[in-house]
């Protein structure tokens, strides 16, 4: 196949060339649309951020002064207050992660395994329509559950089993919990696909030959649903490093993550160059733990690719 | 090696049945086929033996040791699936190494072991593959030395040539028969393909919505069907409308429109009766060879040839005895001419190549 492509002749048309770059498809220009819309509305404007990066930091000014320079890291990577952020996010999403691994994976293992039709798309309704609400109202939800003069606090104070409320808002908790709110129907779609194409025979030939449940579950199912693990905990994990309204919300301004740097740095101080840089940093941190992540399905998957 | 025994097995999904209650018995050491079309409850019976499925009803015993409630991890069974199921995150080795890991067999037991598993299978050197590096013979062979490195009591087949082509399925059907006689071991087969069946089987159950329709050994089910269904499954017959005319020494008279013929009696059927006649294609006699036959139980016919088609070994003729269609196929020797079509024909059997169904 490689050999078949490296001898086209390099004189060829550009069109040829974008048609075997998009997979041979003779319709490739179907996808223009899409690529001209995510070229304008996405590569340009990240890049357009990447370059102010490493722009001269000038409050108030927003276009490039082409003058160069790596101020915005340095000032970045030598202030706790901002690294320290950094920590915090890459802590924050890889817990939510877990978390919602934790409480996902048995719910998408029984909606996998629920083989009547009826009951299944019950299953799935109740899923997605946590992610019909906007993100917001929900959040003003968990309020009304969370806050100190929330359900949860009242009924426990009613109760006479607590005296104050607990913390349960306006800290790294609440916004543990707003997040795998928010990601969890992400992880169960993730994970469902990958379950259901498990086939029910492995599991049967693993019994068979000797194995328990627990054990075909263990040596069996669960290595072959990394894909949609892997898929699932790194999507939660994206979308938890980038959350602004969570931990905003949730955390009352207390939790300090790189989004809410971001937000301060250009909403409140005017500083794009300073706020991009952060971008910069939070977008590697997402790109570093995809690669991470490939590199540890590739070895989990076992030859499978 | 296991006796494998149910008794009065049922399963009912809702208000479908499955399995009617079923009772069967296969010997230690036999090769018994459950055949059928789809839906007749074989793969059912395969899979509650297994311990996958749980019975409505009945017992299953392995050895003679009641196993209805235990899970399939503890009814010492080996199965292949029409899939083969080789776990595609583990390469063959250790496929074939699951069976001894599970029951903590050492190490270098386990390697001594898989090795000449390999070696028995034929796959020697294939330790490092995995599934996706592995033909569907060679899976098939992989699924195979995973069953049977666990000595297994019984080994369960379900369907394990379907997804094969031809070729490679005429090759491994004898190739699993070989190897099951040379071990030994009880098997239960279970197939939708009469010619895998007749080929492997010590004996076969037909089954058919739910319900065994015969069982029996290969040349007695393709010989001497009980039923409407299992000659129709089973190869090519003709069926014909006759009605029995005398009774005598197990052969029964019979009028085929306004000729006479013959077949073998059937308890079930007196004289005034109407029935169907069962021929198998091959065993009508034409023209030149029909003449040349002789025999009491010979019956001879004439025929008028209504068309022929040339299938290499034989030559397959449609021919009309007083009225009704009758199928033909007569080999092909250099020389025998063929008959033309819209010629009459004379045309024979012997009795006891036909069989009486009652209507």
């Amino acid at each position: 196949m490689t050999a078949a492509l490296d001898t086209q002749p390099y004189t060829d048309s550009f069109g040829r060339r974008l048609r075997v770059f998009l997979g041979g498809s003779r319709v490739y220009w179907l996808v223009l649309p899409a690529f001209a819309f995510f070229l304008i509305f996405f590569v340009v404007p990240v890049m357009s951020l990447f370059l102010i990066s490493i722009d001269r930091p000038v409050a108030g000014v927003v276009d490039p002064q082409w003058d160069f320079t790596a101020k915005n890291f340095v000032r970045f990577f030598t202030r706790a207050t901002y690294y320290e952020a950094a920590i915090r996010s890459i802590g924050l999403a890889s817990l939510v992660a877990l978390v919602t691994l934790a409480i996902g994976y048995p719910l998408a293992y029984m909606i996998a395994k629920t083989e009547n039709p009826g009951r299944n798309t019950f299953y799935m309704i109740l899923v997605l329509c946590a992610m019909q609400l906007d993100m917001v109202i929900r959040l003003y939800g968990l309020m009304v559950l969370m806050g100190d003069n929330g359900l949860i606090n009242r009924s426990l104070i009613d109760a006479g089993w607590i005296s104050d409320p607990l913390p349960l808002m306006y800290n790294f908790t609440g916004v543990v919990v707003g997040l795998v709110q928010f990601t969890l129907p992400f992880m169960v779609l993730s994970l469902i696909g990958i379950i259901r194409s498990i086939h029910p025979s492995l599991e049967e030939a693993a019994r068979s030959l000797g194995a328990t449940r627990n054990v075909a579950f263990w040596k069996i199912i669960f290595p072959l649903s990394m894909p949609g693990i892997l898929a699932g905990s790194l999507l939660v994990f994206a979308i938890s490093i980038s959350s602004y309204v969570v931990p905003a919300l949730m955390g009352g301004w207390k939790v300090v993550v790189m989004p809410i740097h971001i937000y301060q740095q250009i909403a409140e101080m005017g500083k794009w160059q300073f706020g991009a840089a952060i971008a910069v940093v939070l977008f590697a941190t997402s790109v570093i733990a995809v690669v991470i992540y490939q590199r540890y399905a590739a070895v989990t998957a076992g030859g499978r690719t | 090696m296991s006796t494998v025994e149910i008794i009065e097995l049922a399963k009912t999904y809702g208000q479908t049945e499955a399995l009617a209650p079923t009772s069967l018995m296969v010997e230690e050491g036999e090769f018994f086929s459950l055949l059928g079309p789809s839906g007749c409850g074989k793969t059912t019976t395969l899979r509650m033996i297994a311990g996958f499925v749980p019975p409505s009803n009945g017992i299953i015993k392995i050895g003679g040791t009641d196993v209805t409630f235990l899970p399939p991890e503890r009814r010492g069974i080996g199965i292949v699936f029409q899939n083969y199921a080789i776990f595609p995150h583990m390469n063959v080795f250790d496929n074939i190494a699951f069976g001894l890991q599970m029951r903590k067999v050492e190490k270098s037991e386990i390697r001594r072991r898989v090795a000449a598993a390999l070696e028995q299978v034929g796959l020697a050197g294939y330790d490092a593959r995995y599934q996706r590096e592995l033909s569907g013979g060679e899976q098939q062979r992989v699924a195979l030395a995973r069953v049977l490195i666990t000595e297994p009591g019984i080994l369960l087949l379900d369907e394990p040539l379907s997804a094969l082509d031809k070729k490679l399925r005429e090759e491994m059907k004898y190739w699993i028969k070989e190897l099951q006689s040379e071990l030994k071991i009880t098997t239960l087969y279970v197939t939708h393909d009469q010619g895998e069946a007749l080929t492997m089987s010590d004996r076969i159950a037909v089954m058919n919505k739910g319900h065994v329709a015969q069982i029996g050994e290969p040349n007695e089910i393709y010989e001497r069907p009980s039923s409407r269904f299992v000659t129709e499954f089973i190869g090519e017959s003709n069926i014909l409308e006759v009605s029995v005319t005398g009774m005598a020494d197990g052969i029964c008279d019979l009028a085929l429109g306004d000729q006479k013929a013959a077949a073998r009696a059937a308890s079930t059927l007196s004289v005034g009766d109407s029935a169907a006649l069962v021929l198998r294609p091959e065993q009508v006699l034409l023209a030149d060879e029909a003449e040349a036959a002789s025999g009491d139980d010979l019956c001879r016919l004439t025929g008028i040839v209504l068309d022929h088609t040339y299938q290499g070994a034989f030559v397959r003729y449609r021919l009309d005895v007083s009225g009704q269609t009758l199928i033909a196929e007569v080999a092909n020797r250099v020389d025998r001419d063929v008959v033309p079509d819209g010629a009459t024909v004379p045309l024979a059997w012997r009795a006891k190549g036909a069989g009486l169904l009652a209507e």
